[in-house]
């Protein structure tokens, strides 16, 4: 092999990254955007009213699933919070359910457009769209790949801290080459944790026959270390559900202090007398992916015996779980952990853009690969954000009546991030470049002005109510327009073929030669 | 090369679900805690291992070694668990 562990970790840098890179920006450009995800159901749902703020909101909805929820099995409320503003109701008579989403005027009933909102982000990047053809498993490995580029990249650098206080600009590529190795040593511990956590989150998934063997399986598994309820008895004589939630509420105050405190309520066979209510708490005062919960009885409200405690192997898992999607991080920790995901996608893409680039350099007639590589990097890495754009578009232009709304969304976007990947084919490559950013800047900037347009009440209404989700979201648009436009320029005018370097040390150089000897033999 | 390649996934994943397996009796005879953690920490900890083994079949001189030192983890990790093993 490699002649000493550096150059090993050189060439393993090299192709665990370059292999899924691809994959690798789509999982954590899209996985940056679902820490947003319930900021981005907002905007995508402006039919929702400010929910927030209102009062007595747990007796008002207890009111509407008395009317609507008679003999229900289960039903269950969702309190709006400042991120979301969505205050759903929900009953459900064996698998038949039904909800209704609740405004802030007494009695009304509002209707959003029907959409995946960011939870489409949240889906696909851990099951890319293929949840029962092993898209899960394909996301496994691509946290393992790059866990080993992080650790192998680690080891590419000679002198860590020089390297990590150079920036050479003026040549593309030493300008490319720096940053990499300044965002690669800012994220490292933000991409250890979040491969390894999303490893953790499908811990047993990947390894099954042992749980299979000693326990029988994942769901017994987990059961017999984190013990639920037990069973409820849904022959228990009739009794009707309590209209007053202040008795519970009481309660809630002493257990949690605090205003609003109370995320989801649960109630299972409300319509006997052995119901029961089950309290969650709001998950920013966890790392716990599991928030806190209390148990009362449906129709008197004493309290019951609570969930067990889990064991400790169980809740560190949850603890990995909680750390990756990051529902306790305050607004300026969700910011700078978004705009670390942001900078871990740039990594990933400055690093493909780097190992073309070195070797277009050297080589006199480009091989095939060299080509795959040069548009599978425009397909992905201004593809996708284009896409995004258009299902972002999409929500504002599909009219509302459509049938199968939210999937057409998503097949937008599907068809957009094709569109891409066949028009850079098409173009030659820096075309395709400067074609797709400008593409990006025109739907970013028209997105809020659509907006606007379509109906200025909604802003007007933001504007007012000083939302400052649905104001950011503009102004993230528009900061994207601004820069993905910046970027098209300034590819413009660049010099049409960087000049060739001669002093700097190229690494990856003898490695390819040694890589195709050995294909060769 | 792509012995190395089949040594750092398969056979890491290999290791990987061998020590998932050995682990646990391990665990259960040190009473450090009950067989279902067992079973939760040993499976934690088996993604370590696949990532030394990957680490390491990039970086060993001699494949053959490597492989050889895979085959062994392995056969200690399957003896462990007929020895020991409870379940």
């Amino acid at each position: 092999m490699k002649p000493d562990f550096r150059k090993s970790m050189v060439w393993l840098h090299t192709y665990s990254g370059m292999v899924l890179g691809w994959l690798l920006f789509t999982i954590f450009f899209t996985g940056t955007l679902s820490y947003f995800n319930p900021e981005i159901t907002q905007w995508m749902q402006p039919e929702l009213q400010q929910v927030a703020s209102s009062q007595n909101s747990v007796n008002r909805s207890l009111a509407v699933l008395h009317e609507e929820g008679v003999n229900a099995d289960t039903w269950r409320i969702y309190l709006p919070s400042e991120r979301t503003q969505k205050w759903t109701i929900q009953w459900r008579h064996g698998r038949d359910s039904h909800s209704l989403d609740l405004g802030a005027s007494l009695g009304s009933i509002l209707m959003p457009r029907e959409t995946a909102g960011g939870n489409f982000f949240r889906i696909f990047h851990y099951t890319l769209q293929l949840r029962g053809y092993g898209g899960r498993y394909i996301a496994g490995l691509a946290a393992m790949f790059m866990l080993v580029a992080v650790f192998s990249g680690i080891f590419t650098h000679r002198r860590f801290f020089r390297d990590f206080f150079t920036l050479r600009t003026g040549k593309l590529l030493k300008t490319l080459t720096d940053f990499h190795a300044l965002a690669g040593i800012i994220t490292i511990p933000f991409c250890v944790m979040i491969c390894a956590s999303g490893i953790m989150i499908y811990v047993i998934m990947y390894i099954p026959w042992s749980a299979e063997h000693f326990a029988g399986g994942e769901r017994q598994l987990s059961r017999s270390l984190s013990p639920g309820l037990s069973q409820l008895d849904s022959t228990a004589p009739k009794a009707q559900p309590l209209i007053d939630f202040s008795v519970i509420q009481k309660r809630v105050n002493q257990q949690w202090p605090g205003e609003k405190q109370i995320a989801v309520i649960t109630f299972e066979q409300p319509y006997r007398a052995s119901g029961r209510i089950i309290v969650h708490r709001v998950n920013e005062h966890t790392l716990s992916s599991q928030s806190e919960r209390l148990v009362f009885s449906s129709h008197s409200g004493e309290p019951l015996p609570s969930y067990l405690p889990a064991s400790t192997a169980a809740n560190v898992r949850r603890v990995f779980f909680g750390l990756h999607e990051a529902h306790f991080a305050s607004t300026a920790l969700r910011w700078l952990l978004f705009l670390l995901g942001l900078l871990s996608s740039v990594l990933i893409a400055s690093g493909l853009v780097i190992w073309l680039s070195k070797r277009l350099e050297k080589v006199k007639k480009r091989h095939i690969g060299h080509a795959v590589v040069e548009r599978l990097n425009i397909a992905a890495i201004s593809g996708l954000p284009l896409a995004t754009a258009a299902y972002f578009m999409s929500n504002r232009v599909i009219s509302l009546g459509v049938d199968n709304r939210a999937f057409i969304e998503v097949q937008v976007f599907l068809w957009v991030w094709l569109g891409c990947l066949l028009h850079s084919v098409m173009r030659p490559a820096r075309q395709a470049w400067i074609e797709q950013l400008l593409v990006i800047a025109a739907l970013c900037l028209s997105l809020p002005l659509l907006d606007i347009y379509q109906d200025p009440a909604r802003f007007t209404r933001a504007l007012f109510a000083w939302n400052s989700i649905y104001l950011g979201f503009y102004l993230f648009m528009f900061f994207s327009a601004f820069l993905s436009f910046k970027t098209a320029r300034w590819l413009q005018t660049k010099p049409k073929i960087a000049t060739p370097e001669k002093a700097t040390p190229q690494i990856a150089t003898p490695q390819i030669a040694r890589l195709r000897a050995g294909r060769k033999a | 090369m792509s012995l190395r390649l089949i040594a750092a996934v398969v056979g890491g994943y290999l290791v990987a679900v061998a020590f998932s397996f050995a682990c646990v009796p391990l665990l259960v005879l040190s009473h450090a805690c009950g067989e279902k953690e067992a079973v939760m920490v040993s499976s934690m900890l088996s993604y370590l291992l696949y990532f030394a083994v990957i680490i390491v079949s990039f970086c060993r001189k001699s494949s053959v070694l490597l492989w050889r030192d895979l085959a062994l983890i392995m056969f200690v990790c399957a003896m462990v668990t007929y020895m020991l093993g409870t379940g």
